[in-house]
């Protein structure tokens, strides 16, 4: 017994040195999307501060692979709305000056399992944050050690089927109910936001153009302007510049797209970070 | 309430100190039998009913047999309870083939629209046994007399059915097992190095492996899977396979864990199945309670391998199907105990004539990968449980296609794999390590725990 809590406490104590010393890729490989997803909250919520934060699911996640701004973090969870992100940057202490929301797939609910604090002493015990989990670290190393990171890209015969799929949900109106609800949900957080001196603006990702205005698209974004018309709204229009995007299925795009879409869209926020609007990354088309 | 939530380890404390703190064995079979429906209404107390109307039937029933002595009166009883079990079984788990329309607007429809309550089939299942092994004297032998009386008799019937650390998934413990141990419990006798090397390994196999396998098996989903390379799927075929023996063997030991902390031994439900040299064997070693409990109350009873190859062999399709429709009510499941009977019954055979090449190394190893191969390829019917759905996956994984493999999936099959594989090496080779060699590694499978678990997901057999 002795010897088994022995080697455990040794083990802990030598790891947190080491994650001490070695800290952390900015994108580190992660096990699964739930687990990217737990990294991204628990970076936001125990060791970053911006003052941007984009909030939204998978579509503006691609953000955060493609940009290393210090002045924006993206809060995006893969598989759920903007209100999850939001929830989590309504519980922060330091609050960011503006909070960019990503409207297309609000209809969802707030995930729970991020949204909801974690137990209070995580904090303290960085050797259980995913970004130092030994398999992450591990991963992030055969990665570096590779060159590489496994962005998978799509050609027209990988990307026909998800796409049809994607047009068919289009063609299909958001629940009326789940609308209802996640506007409601918005509009109470937003409020908390503005008390605490906090400016939200919303936006929509560009998706491919035979989706842009099928029903799901066009009803999000009407009901959402209409319901928030107080607030500035950028429209999946302006951030593609007209043209179509690249995307991977349909709906998420691809690294350099990501990359070109943001730099637009923080551009027109310049006044948050006048020096520090464009991605580092190199855009190439 | 399940082992890997946060508030799970507040709760078996707080149990424990006063557990040990009761003075004789009735205030610690109540403190137990309170906690344990406790744990187990945690999410929904109404769950609670059912398991009272169960163990209330079982109780009743079987106290009629033990006390009547004409033989015919008990065999009447014993029925009756074991069918009134069934039925509750059956109406719970297999509603959803009634067809509703009979039966709108009737008190019945409701009953159909409530959800599958948690653990019905190991509840049942332990109700049937302490009915069976009753009838038979199995259980009575050193705990009951003629002159147990109704109160005793419930109290041990009701902590029988719903002791917690075997109550939502198992093992299922033979009433004959259980109840003998029933009794004053001593702080000072927990074996606590078998108790917690258990629970390291219970959870290292449930938190580290499996939980992170989940989240890579996720892809087994139509129509995800259509856009997957053959490679790819065939890598999370044996990534699943990897993973419900992970999240399985996880479970049945720290349910053996907790209850050694307890004072209780629970049997071994797995015995390194994975290293089975034929699909007989595979049974003696996977889910061990469950296939030893269908061996004793249906196969044998049925006739065994008494009456002539035939008989035999539509006993054992017989059994495996009705196993297999034990975890549920979908075609899938009937396929999986079929694909498993037909594989009993085609090795019969061959298994009273091996010759020198099978019983060699190299053949033993052939035997072992074929296994594993055959009872992996099982599986497909277990998780995609819409069998046009598993019949698309196997044709998608033999036809080419554009999509690209993911490396990253096929590395962290391995690596989640891997600490299986060594599992059953060491196991089916019983290597010797030293004790200080194995504490070392408990040390580091109970930093892995803390470091790198995957979410926290429910446990597949929950569902059963």
């Amino acid at each position: 017994m002795r010897t088994i809590f022995l080697t455990f406490l040794t083990l802990v104590i030598l790891y947190s040195g080491f994650i001490e010393a070695v800290p952390p890729a900015r994108d580190s490989v992660t096990v699964s999307q739930e687990a990217l997803n737990r990294q991204t909250v628990e970076r936001y919520r125990y060791r970053i501060k911006a003052p941007i934060v984009i909030v939204g699911s998978s579509l503006a996640a691609r953000f955060a692979a493609a940009s290393d701004s210090p002045c924006v973090y993206d809060l995006s969870i893969a598989g759920g709305s903007a209100l999850t992100g939001l929830s989590v940057v309504a519980q922060k202490q330091d609050k960011p000056r503006l909070v960019l929301v990503e409207i297309n797939l609000l209809d969802r609910p707030i995930d729970t399992r991020f949204a909801e604090a974690p137990l209070w002493y995580r904090r303290y015990l960085p050797f259980t944050w995913v970004e130092n989990s030994p398999v992450s670290r591990l991963l992030t190393a055969i990665a570096d050690a590779r060159g590489s990171r496994s962005e998978i890209k799509s050609n027209a015969a990988m990307r026909a089927e998800p796409l049809r799929l994607q047009q068919a949900s289009y063609d299909h109106p958001p629940s009326a109910t789940a609308m209802a609800q996640s506007i409601k949900a918005l509009r109470q957080t937003i409020n908390v936001l503005r008390q605490q001196g906090i400016a939200t603006s919303l936006f929509e990702m560009p998706v491919d153009a035979s989706l842009e205005n099928r029903p799901r698209s066009r009803i999000m974004r009407e009901a959402v302007k209409a319901a928030f018309p107080e607030l500035r709204f950028i429209d999946a229009q302006t951030l593609s510049a007209g043209a179509s995007v690249q995307t991977a299925d349909g709906i998420h795009l691809e690294k350099e797209e990501a990359a070109l879409v943001l730099h637009r869209l923080l551009a027109a926020f310049g006044s948050v970070c006048p020096n520090n609007t464009a991605p580092v990354m190199e855009i190439r088309r | 309430m399940n082992y890997t939530d946060p508030e799970f380890p507040v709760f078996f404390s707080i149990f424990f100190i006063i557990y040990y703190s009761c003075r004789s064995a009735g205030l610690q079979i109540a403190a137990l039998v309170l906690a344990s429906l406790l744990f187990y209404s945690w999410n929904a107390p109404w769950l609670v009913t059912l398991l009272l109307l169960t163990w209330a039937i079982t109780t009743i029933t079987s106290y009629a047999v033990l006390k009547m002595n004409s033989d015919s009166v008990r065999r009447r009883i014993v029925t009756f309870g074991v069918l009134l079990n069934l039925s509750i079984l059956c109406v719970f788990k297999y509603k959803s083939l009634i067809p509703m329309q009979y039966f709108a607007g009737s008190p019945f429809s409701s009953i159909i629209l409530l959800p599958l309550p948690i653990g019905i089939s190991f509840y049942t299942f332990h109700g049937i046994s302490l009915l069976v092994d009753v009838y038979r004297g199995k259980a009575i032998s050193s705990h009951f007399s003629a002159a147990t009386t109704p109160k005793k008799y419930a109290a041990s019937s009701l902590l029988y059915l719903v002791f917690f650390p075997q109550l939502i998934a198992g093992p299922i413990v033979k009433a004959r097992y259980f109840i003998p141990q029933i009794g004053l419990k001593r702080f000072s006798d927990i074996p606590w190095y078998m108790a917690c090397n258990t629970l390291i390994t219970g959870f290292f196999l449930k938190m580290v492996i499996a939980d992170n396998l989940s989240a890579i098996t996720f892809w087994i989903q139509y129509p995800y899977f259509e856009w997957k390379s053959p490679p790819e799927l065939a890598a999370l075929l044996y990534g699943y396979s990897f993973q419900i023996f992970a999240d399985f063997a996880g479970y049945s030991l720290i349910a053996i864990g907790l209850a050694a902390l307890l004072g209780y031994r629970l049997p071994d439900n797995f015995n390194f199945p994975y290293s089975a040299r034929s699909i007989s064997d595979f049974w003696r070693r996977w889910h061990i309670s469950l296939s030893s409990w269908l061996r004793d109350y249906l196969y044998i009873p049925l006739g065994g391998n008494r009456h002539g190859t035939w008989r035999t062999n539509f006993n054992l399709m017989t059994v495996m199907v009705l196993g297999g429709l034990w975890h549920g009510a979908a075609w899938s499941f009937a396929l999986w105990g079929l694909w498993h009977g037909i594989g009993l019954v085609l090795e019969r055979p061959f298994l009273s004539h091996t010759n020198a090449f099978a019983a060699s190394r190299i053949g033993i190893a052939l035997r072992i990968i074929l296994v594993f191969n055959f009872v992996t390829i099982g599986w497909l019917f277990f998780k995609l449980q819409n069998f046009s759905e598993a019949l698309l996956y196997l044709r998608t994984m033999i036809t080419p296609n554009p999509y690209v493999t993911s490396r990253l999936t096929l590395l962290l099959i391995a690596m989640f794999g891997l600490p299986v594989i060594i599992y059953h090496v060491i196991g089916a080779k019983r290597f010797i390590l030293s004790s200080t060699s194995s504490r070392l590694i408990k040390g580091a499978m109970l930093f892995l725990v803390v470091t790198a678990s995957g979410p926290a997901v429910e446990f597949i057999y929950f569902q059963f």
